[in-house]
């Protein structure tokens, strides 16, 4: 089988800012796929590359056998893209909308027509379609904006933080809605900040910090390079002096790693439910009052943790 | 092609959309355009800017010279020019100078007769008595007419008072008259001298009858010079949309779809132009139908509105294409709108420009459509237009190519 | 108090954050007093141009337009018979003055002089340029007239008198009376308006007068502006959750724009007395006083306009109409003696009439303090009603 898109060592540069190093990444058909990675971790920037807004600094990359090099026009024709921003004519009425956006998909007449009711009624603003844009809350503006990418039944979707800022009923809205065209066959490329819908959606995931893809593979697949390590997060009292306290947690039992963060730490050790209460004690003699405590089993999380050494929103 | 109609189309429906774009664009020079027109005087019946000068007259000298220079003022002539009215008390004329409620006071002492023309056996007083004008530091034109019309007068006064004098003396002397014939000699001439049908020695004509019918009105100067500013201040906010679809992303959108970046540029060019052309036409269709302005040849005047409208293009795309923010583009299309408008005649007619000027000028789209709307409104051609049409068109085409070059770099290519 | 000077403090920021702003502050003001000057030549003295066309090229003639050359009112300027036809007839040329191949002696002793004046209607300058000319020909003219009316009273009385010896006699006269007549003492003295004492006036100062009326008014009209912009931000909002008075951000917005406002003043007063000689700095007490008046005014007509108006560039929109419209019309741009007597009743409905009106008396007719006063009280009158309607009409999104 293959791929539907096959990204081969993407870089990009802006002077001597490396906005994305070195990415290479692969998406079968059918599949959805999602770059988890903090703000600004390149993530749009790869996105802007693979749909041709960007031009790489080297490295290509091959959408449906297309490169994004030489042919972008055949590329453009088989990707859709929901911008993370609500890229939109507010003047122009929904229906307005898409019927631009569809023609310039080379969409027309009865054909486009049909295409219009029908991620209208995906997304659920049939009726609104004739209201100005302008109008709408933010939610609607977001689903509108998806259906804007959907009318040419593109074989592969990015989907670029299309969940943030809105409120949670829209939010659970989008990712059916995401599941349902995969369901449909469509395979998306979806970045997220947000680890549990990574979590929700994906079947395979990329790790992305610093422009710099740094794992990839199925969720269970990452957690497993984790190993068998837990996370405890232990929440302190705001008075701790927690450098001190995480200096002589460093190397206790089989702690491997320790994180300071603002209330308190997060330790990195195996088989948390036999170790905690040494730590607990340990921890107690450090100086450390503790508030409460809680287990992390392994998630892209942890993983993230493990990799970077830092949480995935900080 | 079907594409670069889709978003020409599409750019027009927005600005449709914007009720204050069309404020901006089509009510504010027609509001201009207006009131130049009415401060003007084109709606108003007499045809000059000044009518009923207000002035007051004090006639303290009730004297044969000082009732000719008040009959002056009241003269069938100057009724529609002037209003006099008068009044016994100068203290009381004055003020009505400092309410504001005449423009000019005109004392016209006692004696003043007497002193030009003594009375019977006495003698020429020394004194020299003057007329007095008090006057509104402000109206500069009004008082100035006031003014000359005096002087009319007192000229005539003392080549009179001069040639009578003179030619008297002349004829005693060389004994052509006789000292006895002096009465009845005067008696005979002073009459004559006075009659104010009396031929003034010249004619001025003003305007023959061929000139009439021409009567190119200021409205019909104005209308287009206004059109044409707004004109520029469209195109540039035309170029505004260029950056502020990339700052709502819409851009980037258009360009990850199967459209070329040049069908997009070409597009949106060709829907400010559309939206530069509809704005012309419009002002000049409710212009020519509110107040019966003649633009001259249709045909031709269609083609001028084209490419005057392609040369501001021109100047609306180039600026876009090398400043980077909506503001910063708007900021300098309000700048250059305004100078070109004032250069293209939009404030004050293009010929009181000194030269050097009306050469700075030529660079603007609206200097060259005004002179073509001029000579269309006074009956030209588009066969007259040669020249104007030309350098319209090389405005356009050469600010379009420079302005392609920065383009790509600027505006299409998206960083981030 | 703090948060008053607080909010001024930001407004003042965030408007000269952008260089840009400087173009309208002070560039463009001067760019356009410098070229309207320019064009009307009014820093020469303000004459009128003239065109003429020569076509007698007789002493008589030369005379004519030497005449007409001796006060400032004209700049004569030569032009050809054809092109002032053609100009003419395109309506961009105000008048011409035609003198035909006989306007010579021999024509005027025969009294057959004529010459023809071209103008167009609606032209601002027709009636001066219309009694200029009869001035020049009357003084021209007058003594041959007078002398042949003398001659021909005296050949009634003495018909015997040959007309060569007439002729003679005129001949003798007229170098005689002409020299009297120029030396006759002046019979017309004028004083001006409350100055009681002859000024020269310079259109110039009323034309710069009006140019910065116009700018600093856009500048104070900015206040809408800088309402919308907040307004968009949603600044605004946050603003007016803070324990804030509506009253208080009104006041300071407006103040903030005011202070700006008179820093603009400032800058183009000082420059206009220095570059043009403009008597903007001789009676600094009335002309402060006037102008923060019609700053107040002004600004809380930009502050009602920034209540009504929903965007930024709505009120950017709206201010440049209104700014224009109504300087325009309140005889910024052009001396508003020439309007037609409604226009100059209809402005009176504009602050910007009155700031300019002001500007004049003080400046120009040099009117006591006194008469100024009426001027101020309606200034802030103005300022008073905008501000009300302002308050009564704002909303916070």
């Amino acid at each position: 089988m293959t791929p539907i898109l096959q990204a081969k060592n993407l870089v990009k540069k802006y002077g001597d800012l490396t906005a994305v190093d070195d990415v290479s990444f692969e998406i079968q058909e059918g599949e959805i796929f999602s770059l988890l990675g903090p703000n600004g971790a390149g993530k749009t920037t790869t996105i802007s590359m693979l749909s041709t807004l960007l031009t790489p600094t080297s490295g290509d990359a091959l959408i449906d056998g297309s490169s994004i090099l030489n042919d972008n026009m055949q590329v453009r024709k088989s990707i859709g893209i929901v911008p993370q921003e609500i890229a939109l004519y507010d003047e122009l009425t929904a229906l307005e909308n898409l019927e631009y956006w569809g023609k310039l998909y080379d969409l027309g007449g009865g054909e486009l027509k049909k295409r219009i009711r029908e991620v209208l009624e995906v997304i659920g603003l049939t009726d609104r379609a004739k209201d100005r844009v302008k109008t709408y809350s933010g939610g609607m503006k977001r689903r509108i904006n998806i259906a804007s990418g959907l009318l040419h039944k593109p074989k592969l979707l990015f989907m670029d933080e299309p969940t943030v800022g809105i409120d949670p009923q829209s939010r659970r809205m989008i990712l059916d809605m995401v599941k349902e065209l995969n369901q449909q066959g469509m395979a998306i490329l979806y970045t997220t900040h947000y680890m549990e819908e990574a979590q929700e959606l994906s079947d395979r995931v990329g790790i992305i910090d610093h422009g710099k893809l740094i794992a990839i593979g199925t969720q269970d697949g990452l957690t497993q390079q984790v190993g068998e390590t837990d996370s405890i997060h232990l929440e302190t009292d705001p008075t701790d002096d927690l450098p001190s306290i995480a200096a002589k947690m460093e190397g206790f039992g089989e702690i491997s790693k320790v994180i300071v963060e603002t209330d308190g730490l997060t330790l990195i050790t195996k088989d948390a439910e036999r170790s905690l209460a040494p730590i607990i004690t340990h921890a107690g003699q450090a100086g450390a009052r503790i508030r409460s405590i809680e287990i992390i089993e392994p998630n892209l999380e942890t993983v993230f943790l493990h990799l970077t050494g830092r949480a995935l929103r900080d | 092609m079907r594409k670069i109609w889709q978003i020409a189309i599409k750019d027009l429906k927005l600005i449709i959309r914007d009720p204050m774009a069309l404020v901006y664009f089509l009510l504010a020079p027609f509001l201009l355009t207006l009131g130049m027109a009415a401060i003007t005087g084109a709606f108003s019946s007499g045809d000059t800017g000044l009518s009923n000068i207000p002035i007051v007259i004090t006639n303290a000298d009730q004297g044969e010279l000082g009732n000719a220079l008040v009959e002056v003022f009241q003269s069938e002539e100057l009724d529609e020019l002037m209003n006099p009215v008068l009044q016994e008390d100068f203290e009381v004329a004055r003020q009505m100078i400092d309410d504001d409620s005449a423009v000019a006071a005109l004392l016209i002492p006692e004696g003043f007769s007497n002193s030009i023309i003594p009375k019977e056996g006495a003698a020429l007083p020394e004194e020299v008595v003057q007329l007095q004008l008090y006057s509104d530091g402000e109206s500069t034109y009004s008082v100035g007419i006031i003014r000359t019309i005096i002087e009319i007068f007192i000229n005539e006064l003392n080549s009179s008072n001069s040639t009578v004098s003179i030619a008297l003396n002349k004829l005693l002397s060389e004994n052509l008259i006789t000292p006895e014939e002096v009465p009845v000699f005067l008696d005979a001439l002073m009459p004559q001298l006075r009659n104010p049908e009396n031929d003034p020695g010249y004619q001025l004509i003003v305007n023959d009858t061929e000139v009439e019918r021409q009567n190119v009105s200021f409205l019909a100067l104005i209308a287009p010079s206004m059109a044409l500013m707004f004109l520029m201040f469209n195109v540039t906010s035309g170029g505004v949309s260029f950056l502020l679809e990339r700052r709502n992303f819409t851009l980037q959108r258009n360009l990850v779809s199967p459209t070329r970046s040049h069908q997009i540029i070409l597009g949106k060019s060709l829907g400010i132009f559309l939206r530069g052309y509809a704005q012309v036409l419009i002002l000049v269709l409710t212009s020519a139908l509110l107040f019966g302005l003649d633009w001259g040849n249709w045909l031709a005047v269609l083609v001028l509105i084209a490419f005057a409208t392609y040369g501001a293009l021109g100047w609306g795309i180039f600026l876009t294409s090398f400043l980077k923010t909506p503001s910063q583009v708007s900021n300098a299309g309000t700048t250059i709108g305004l100078l070109f408008g004032m250069l293209g005649g939009g404030f004050l007619p293009m010929e009181t420009l000194p030269e050097w000027l009306k050469n700075v000028a030529r660079i603007s789209p609206n200097a060259w459509g005004s002179e073509g709307f001029t000579i269309l409104a006074a009956g030209g051609t588009i066969v007259d237009l040669g020249t104007i049409l030309l350098a319209l068109f090389i405005m356009g085409t050469a600010l379009l190519a420079l302005a392609s070059v920065f383009f790509r770099r600027n505006v299409v290519q998206v960083g981030g | 108090m703090t948060k008053f000077f607080n909010i001024i403090k930001k407004d003042i920021k965030l408007y000269f954050s952008s260089p840009v702003t400087l173009i309208f502050f002070i560039v463009l003001p001067i760019l356009f007093t410098s070229i309207l000057a320019a064009a009307t030549g009014a820093f020469g003295g303000g004459a009128i141009v003239l065109n003429y066309v020569d076509q007698a090229q007789s002493p008589l003639s030369a005379s004519l337009l030497e005449t007409l050359q001796e006060d400032d009112t004209f700049e004569l300027q030569a032009v050809e018979l054809a092109e002032a036809q053609d100009v003419f007839a395109e309506g961009r040329m105000d008048a011409y003055l035609l003198i035909p191949p006989d306007f010579d002696r021999e024509t005027m002793l025969e009294g057959d002089l004529v010459v023809q004046l071209y103008q167009q209607p609606n032209r601002t300058t027709s009636q001066t340029i219309f009694q200029e000319l009869q001035l020049a020909l009357t003084k021209l003219t007058s003594v041959q007239a007078k002398i042949d009316t003398v001659l021909q009273a005296y050949q009634e009385l003495h018909p015997e008198v040959s007309a060569a010896e007439l002729d003679n006699l005129a001949e003798q006269l007229l170098p005689e009376i002409q020299l009297e007549v120029a030396s006759a003492p002046a019979r017309l003295t004028e004083t001006v308006s409350q100055s009681g004492e002859e000024i020269v006036y310079d259109p110039a100062i009323s034309s710069s007068a009006g140019q910065l009326i116009t700018w600093v008014f856009m500048t104070l009209l900015g206040v809408a502006g800088s309402m919308a912009f907040e307004r968009e931000r949603g600044t605004l909002k946050r603003l007016l959750v803070t324990p804030t008075s509506r009253l208080t951000y009104f006041s300071a917005t407006i103040f903030g724009t005011v202070l700006i406002a008179l820093v603009q003043i400032a800058l183009l007063m000082v420059f206009g007395a220095l570059v043009w000689k403009a008597p903007w700095l001789e009676r600094p007490l009335p002309t402060a006083l006037l102008m923060l008046a019609f700053s107040f005014a002004s600004a809380g007509l930009g502050a009602f306009m920034g209540s009504l108006v929903r965007t930024e560039s709505q009120a950017g929109g709206i201010g440049t109409t209104v700014g224009m419209t109504f300087a325009l019309l309140s005889g910024a741009w052009f001396p508003i003696e020439l309007f037609p007597k409604v226009m100059q009743n209809v402005a009176k409905i504009f602050p910007t009439y009155w700031g300019m009106q002001g500007l004049k008396d003080i400046l120009i007719s040099n009117k006591p303090f006194e008469q100024i006063v009426p001027t101020i009280g309606i200034l802030l009158g103005f300022a008073v009603v905008f501000l009300a309607l302002g308050m009564i009409f704002f909303k916070t999104e």
